[in-house]
């Protein structure tokens, strides 16, 4: 099918690529449908389009890249919402806020994107972990690793 | 802010219309049950954070992806 996109103007979306969230995404509740993109050269960026309204995309980032030891449990419940039979089915991203001054970009750690890619559902997780918050301030958290 | 001390079963009001019971608790863990007027919104304060901070997310500035990824590889 085809769409009209803010950030990526006509799109040709794929049917099976389309990503259910069931649940919507906090605050999008009427949004179920999205698909993941990138664009060359782009990572650890990519982008989470949603299909249902071409005005919302989020900027998705591989929270590894800053935080390599980055870890967390999902409730059985989730893995059976998202009928998740194994760990290569899983892949996680972190919503980024990127604001005026981009080197203030952050990203949420507390409530990570999480997809099945093999059976094509979403989620956005909200864990029950002191160690993360929704705003982790991603060039601040390199230069951490660096030191 | 009011401290009040509950038991189990045990519940406070909130004006006449809203009543907090503490229905179980297990170590560091409380359940909670609330009766209140279906207009009263009810979400646990995180998520009313994570809201807000999706709505963020979408407020992204015209800058290509790629100029992102090649700030992130001068940091590293």
């Amino acid at each position: 099918m085809k769409m009209v996109t803010k950030h990526f103007g006509e799109l040709e979306v794929d049917d099976g690529d389309i990503i259910f969230f069931d649940e919507g995404i906090p605050g999008f509740e009427d949004l179920r449908r999205f698909v993941l993109l990138s664009e060359e050269n782009s990572y650890p960026f990519s982008w989470l389009q949603s299909v249902d309204d071409g005005d919302i995309a989020f900027v998705l980032i591989d929270p590894w890249y800053f935080k390599p030891d980055y870890s967390f449990d999902i409730d059985e419940g989730i893995i059976s919402k998202l009928e998740i039979q194994n760990e290569g089915d899983v892949k996680v991203f972190a919503i980024t806020v990127i604001p005026e001054d981009v080197k203030l970009m952050s990203a949420n750690l507390r409530a990570p994107i999480v997809v099945n890619i093999n059976r094509k559902k979403g989620i956005q997780y909200i864990m029950n972990d002191d160690r993360y918050s929704i705003r982790h301030y991603i060039l601040e958290e390199m230069k951490k690793q660096g030191e | 802010m009011l401290v009040l001390t509950r038991k189990k079963n045990q519940s406070i009001l909130i004006g006449d219309l809203i009543e907090v019971y503490v229905l179980d608790i297990e170590g560091d863990k409380v359940k909670i049950g609330i009766n209140a007027p279906k207009n009263v919104p009810i979400v646990r304060r995180e998520i009313k954070e994570i809201i807000e901070e999706n709505k963020k997310a979408l407020e992204t500035p015209n800058i290509a992806l790629e100029e992102l990824s090649k700030l992130m590889k001068i940091q590293k």
